[in-house]
């Protein structure tokens, strides 16, 4: 008995913990374009902040929807538009970083479905100190008003 | 007859010889002065647009001729974009359906690919019916597209040789006039607000 509690006692403080640490990055705006055609990628957006005091990384992103999601940025030079991927995102404390069209974004490859305008998709995001962090995400072919 | 005499004697026809040099000599300079590099705008009307010969959405050849006696709003992209294009379509028909009917129907809009490789006839009529009803798309062969892109100063390029490979390209959208001349273009991300104000001044 007396194991149990310790046990429960431990799991409730590595809870706290673990949350102490997601509060300190909070994902708001998160919205995924549709896959308008069978076997082309997606893309997904959200607002990272940072409300800690030290720097975070976001390292990778998953879903179920999903086998690969790279993170990717664009360059924009001579009126050209370059896509490429980046290892990771970092935000600063104190800062945020927002992903949107035309910036960074997440692109979700090889679809499990092609889902639509309405349906939902997760995604999990690894941060380096915060830990996952798993949103669910409505599907919307124009980007969401911001909240703030 | 010393060069005073003759100074005298001729005083007037020297002055009007003087006077006539110099007012050539200001019009000569003002013709000079005058820049007669063509602006940007010109350049680019000059520059961009010309003869192309396609296939639509519909699997129909199509040439620029077709698209004569109508405004036509064209967008290169490809449909395995998927930031970028469908931003600046979706612009493009946020513009649209800000139109007065009398304006939208002297419009043609038009997707064209870069990526002819993968974006057939039935992948474009499939994409593009996410954006608007009266958009075209158009695709071909690499050297058709090719053509089309040179003729449009468009620059697009594979970023790599994977199967899933991206495609670097210039994000712009060509206002033309009913003769196929370039009367405006729109840099990405523009604010479709300001397309439509745009679009409807041009429209005769």
């Amino acid at each position: 008995m007396k194991k149990i509690i310790i046990a429960l006692m431990m799991l409730a403080s590595f809870q706290s913990v673990s949350s102490a640490q997601e509060n300190k990055i909070v994902i708001s705006n998160q919205w995924a374009r549709p896959i308008l055609v069978a076997g082309r990628p997606g893309g997904a957006y959200f607002k990272i902040e940072n409300k800690g005091n030290t720097a975070d990384k976001l390292m990778s992103v998953t879903s179920t929807a999903s086998p690969r999601l790279e993170i990717h940025e664009h360059t924009m030079k001579d009126g050209v538009m370059k896509m490429s991927q980046v290892d990771y995102i970092e935000i600063g404390p104190g800062e945020n970083v927002e992903l949107k069209p035309g910036g960074y974004h997440i692109m979700i490859f090889d679809t499990a479905t092609q889902y639509k305008d309405g349906d939902q998709i997760d995604l999990t995001l690894h941060f380096e100190k915060a830990g996952a962090i798993t949103k669910t995400v409505n599907v919307t072919s124009t980007a969401p008003t911001s909240e703030n | 007859m010393t060069n005073q005499q003759f100074l005298a004697h001729n005083a007037k026809r020297i002055i009007l010889i003087l006077i006539l040099l110099l007012a050539a000599i200001g019009l000569w300079s003002v013709y000079l002065l005058k820049d007669k590099t063509p602006t940007a705008s010109e350049n680019s009307r000059a520059l961009i647009g010309g003869p192309f010969t396609l296939t639509n959405h519909l699997n129909q050849p199509v040439t620029e001729k077709d698209f004569l006696g109508k405004y036509m709003l064209v967008y290169f992209g490809y449909t395995y974009c998927p930031d970028i294009c469908p931003t600046d379509l979706q612009i493009m028909a946020d513009a649209l359906n800000m139109l007065a009917p009398d304006v939208l129907k002297q419009i043609t809009p038009v997707f064209v690919s870069v990526d002819p490789e993968r974006d057939t006839p039935e992948v474009m009529a499939e994409y593009i019916k996410f954006f608007h009803k009266n958009l075209i798309g158009l695709t071909g062969t690499v050297e058709q597209v090719d053509a089309i892109k040179s003729a449009y100063k468009v620059y697009a390029a594979k970023s790599d040789d994977n199967p899933g490979y991206l495609v670097d390209h210039t994000a712009y959208t060509y206002f033309m006039d009913k003769n196929g001349k370039l009367l405006k273009h729109f840099n990405h991300a523009e604010a479709p607000e300001k397309m439509a104000a745009v679009i409807t001044s041009l429209v005769e």
